[in-house]
């Protein structure tokens, strides 16, 4: 049994606002182990890239993390004095996040921004930063990286700057990597080269990955185990593998039909109907049940727990398992 | 023999580029669209798929005379629009009208959505006031929103909201031709099967002619009757969609489709990328322009250019050995959707249309 990397327990993250106190991240509760990849999926306004800044300590004002714990490797880190923080961050737990270009600074070259750091985290003269920095591009496969080290941000590819990110966040080789959308703005043959170097990187160092991303093709490409989020909470949770056999929640199918698919020939899509609800607004019961086709009434009620439904199946729905009830 | 809506014949976009403050001179040329021949049938939804800076959307643009081509022929219901006066392209777009991809910034944030969807109609000086206004209401209707909807503005609305209202001003002058400039790339995935279902109803219910520009091969395959795939600038694939899923007969096509990533977890091993980069538009490679990352590139390929010929009934590809390309089998080796997704699918299809029935 590999070791929890990070085990999430019942996260409230809540900002307070003239509508009232909104839930963007409801009582979340999940883990991952290391050497293995969570992927997360939702629509924007799912609260998924905020759950990630609340393991990263960085909620911005006026949020703040109102309930639960973030585990990592024995340590709460909602407790964590900020200055405890920031010696975690960017060295046992990274992220990297959609847009390449603006997380990069212009006005430095690749190697100096990669330096800056290590050297956060690391005492060591100025010659040894550089070779790791260039080691570090070297992992990532950036062609002659002794030459790119010297090179500003606006002279890469997109897909060559997502890589940089990826080795400023890797460099200090951490536990757990958190990637927000890595492959959203980059060309479909560039995504495919940055999956497939996440995952070779992952088998080299055991890191753990945390994948957030609205595309259930990535997912399936990379993650081991898949949450799918709804408005601030897990609505269904379970292997790979199961999520697309048996997806359970109706949002999951939903999803599953939205998705355009070049193996098949349907007509129409099956779409969800309606839009996410807005934080501020949400529906009593299930937060799904306006859009969910199978709404009964006491999906308008009560909000339903996300329960097992095996060992590693966990759905919130009351209709679950899903072909008994309808 | 119907005759083609659209159609362009070699049609070049380039764009100089200058050095210098005071005295300019031209140290390059940016050939964006670089010798682009398509025709376009009425009632056809033809898609141009590539990656960013291949010149999809610059083709689009062009199409419709946003942009001026340097040179070629475009041809709107059969009169070269190239040189049409401006008077003539004037009345000419109430017949072309173009849905943006960015539904954030192409709707003025200052006028009501009932102003926006009725400004082509006051532009083209079609109807009165009083029949505007009903005619809102209608497109309101048909896009699935509100007629309450008319007062408010662009910011009281979602991005599928806002896709929907850019739909129903780019209908509201009754076009025959519309230009899809990638319209479902920035929305959700749940929001974009409703505006891909959207486009296709109301294409069979008003005979809409479509150029649809997108990235992924993925959406284009529900929407699209033929294919083209473009790379730095030219065609390099253009067939009927099945013929083209089918068999593709270009290495870039067939790395375009291998590279989307299939929503199966069974079939990882099958995800195999292209490697480098994109080369620049300012000095494409010599020969074949897809030389420089094609896994089967042969010396020929450096040195010639591949002229887009016909190897089958409607399918032309640009490549020297498109006839020995050996067979793309992505879609082969798995049997599609499992079957136990496949009823779940059906199931929340059925439910969806019976509460449908019991809220109508």
């Amino acid at each position: 049994m590999s070791e929890t990397i990070l085990d999430i327990r019942g996260l409230v993250t809540a900002f307070n606002t003239r509508n009232g106190a909104i839930r963007a991240v409801d009582g979340i509760s999940l883990s991952v182990k290391r050497g293995t990849t969570l992927g997360i999926v939702g629509e924007s306004g799912s609260g998924k890239s905020m759950l990630s800044l609340s393991v990263m300590g960085l909620v911005p004002p006026p949020g703040r993390i109102a309930e639960g714990q973030v585990m990592f490797r024995g340590t709460d880190l909602t407790k964590l004095p900020p200055s405890k923080m920031r010696d975690l961050r960017g060295n046992r737990i990274s992220m990297i996040f959609q847009e390449p270009m603006t997380s990069l600074n212009p006005v430095h070259t690749v190697g100096f921004q990669i330096v800056e750091a290590l050297r956060a985290h690391r005492k060591e003269t100025a010659a040894r930063l550089k070779e790791e920095a260039i080691e570090a591009l070297r992992k990532v496969r950036i062609p002659s990286p002794e030459r790119r080290f010297d090179e500003y941000p606006h002279q890469l590819s997109g897909g060559m700057r997502q890589r940089v990110m990826i080795a400023m966040a890797l460099a200090c080789k951490p536990d757990l990597l958190i990637a927000d959308e890595p492959t959203t703005a980059l060309d479909v043959t560039i995504q495919a080269q940055i999956l497939e170097l996440l995952r070779e990187l992952q088998a080299e160092t055991g890191m753990a990955i945390i994948l957030i991303t609205h595309d259930l093709g990535v997912v399936a490409q990379v993650a081991d185990e898949v949450a799918v989020m709804y408005a601030g909470k897990v609505v269904e949770r379970a292997p790979v593998s199961r999520v697309f056999q048996d997806p359970q929640h109706p949002y999951t199918i939903g999803l599953m039909g939205s998705m355009p698919r070049m193996e098949e020939d349907v007509d129409r899509l099956v779409a969800i109907s309606g839009v996410v609800p807005p934080p501020f607004r949400l529906p009593p019961g299930c937060r799904f049940n306006p859009r969910c086709p199978f709404v009964g009434s006491e999906c308008r009620v009560e909000q339903p727990a996300l329960a097992a439904l095996t060992d590693a199946h966990a759905v919130a729905c009351w209709k679950a398992p899903l072909e008994e009830h309808v | 023999m119907t005759k083609p809506l659209l159609e362009l014949e070699d049609v070049r976009k380039l764009y100089p580029v200058k050095k210098g403050l005071i005295v300019q001179k031209e140290v390059g040329t940016v050939r964006a669209v670089d010798g682009v021949s398509f025709q376009l049938m009425p009632g056809e939804t033809l898609a141009v798929v590539g990656e960013s800076g291949c010149g999809k959307s610059t083709t689009a643009r062009l199409a419709m005379r946003l942009i001026e081509s340097t040179s070629g022929t475009i041809r709107y219901d059969g009169q070269d629009i190239t040189k049409a006066t401006r008077q003539d392209m004037r009345r000419l777009r109430r017949d072309m009208q173009i849905i943006f991809q960015d539904p954030y910034s192409s709707l003025n944030p200052r006028m009501t959505v009932e102003e926006i969807i009725a400004e082509p109609m006051v532009v083209h000086n079609v109807g009165d006031r009083a029949s505007r206004r009903d005619r809102v209401r209608e497109l309101l209707r048909l896009v699935d929103l509100a007629p309450y909807h008319a007062d408010r503005y662009p910011h009281e609305f979602s991005g599928g909201q806002r896709q929907r209202i850019g739909i129903a001003r780019a209908l509201s002058v009754s076009p025959r031709l519309v230009v899809c400039d990638e319209p479902v790339s920035a929305l959700d995935v749940s929001i974009q099967a409703q505006i891909v279902n959207l486009l296709k109803d109301l294409q069979k219910e008003f005979g809409l002619t479509y150029l649809f520009i997108s990235h992924g091969l993925a959406v284009v395959k529900h929407v699209s009757d033929r294919v083209a795939v473009m790379y730095l600038g030219q065609i390099v694939e253009i067939a009927d969609k099945k013929s083209l899923y089918d068999n593709p007969r270009h290495p870039y096509t067939q790395a375009l489709l291998a590279a989307a990533p299939e929503p199966d977890p069974s079939r990882r091993t099958a995800m195999k990328s292209l490697g480098g980069d994109l080369p620049s538009p300012l000095s494409p490679p010599s020969g074949c322009r897809f030389h420089t990352r094609c896994p089967l590139a042969q010396e020929r390929c450096r040195s010639e250019v591949p002229a887009l010929r016909e190897i089958g009934a409607g399918h032309r590809a640009a490549c020297h050995f498109a006839e020995s390309v050996p067979a793309f089998d992505r879609f082969r080796n798995g049997e599609g959707i499992h079957p136990r997704l496949q009823e779940r699918l059906a199931l929340y299809a059925r439910h969806k249309a019976a509460l449908a029935t019991v809220s109508a």
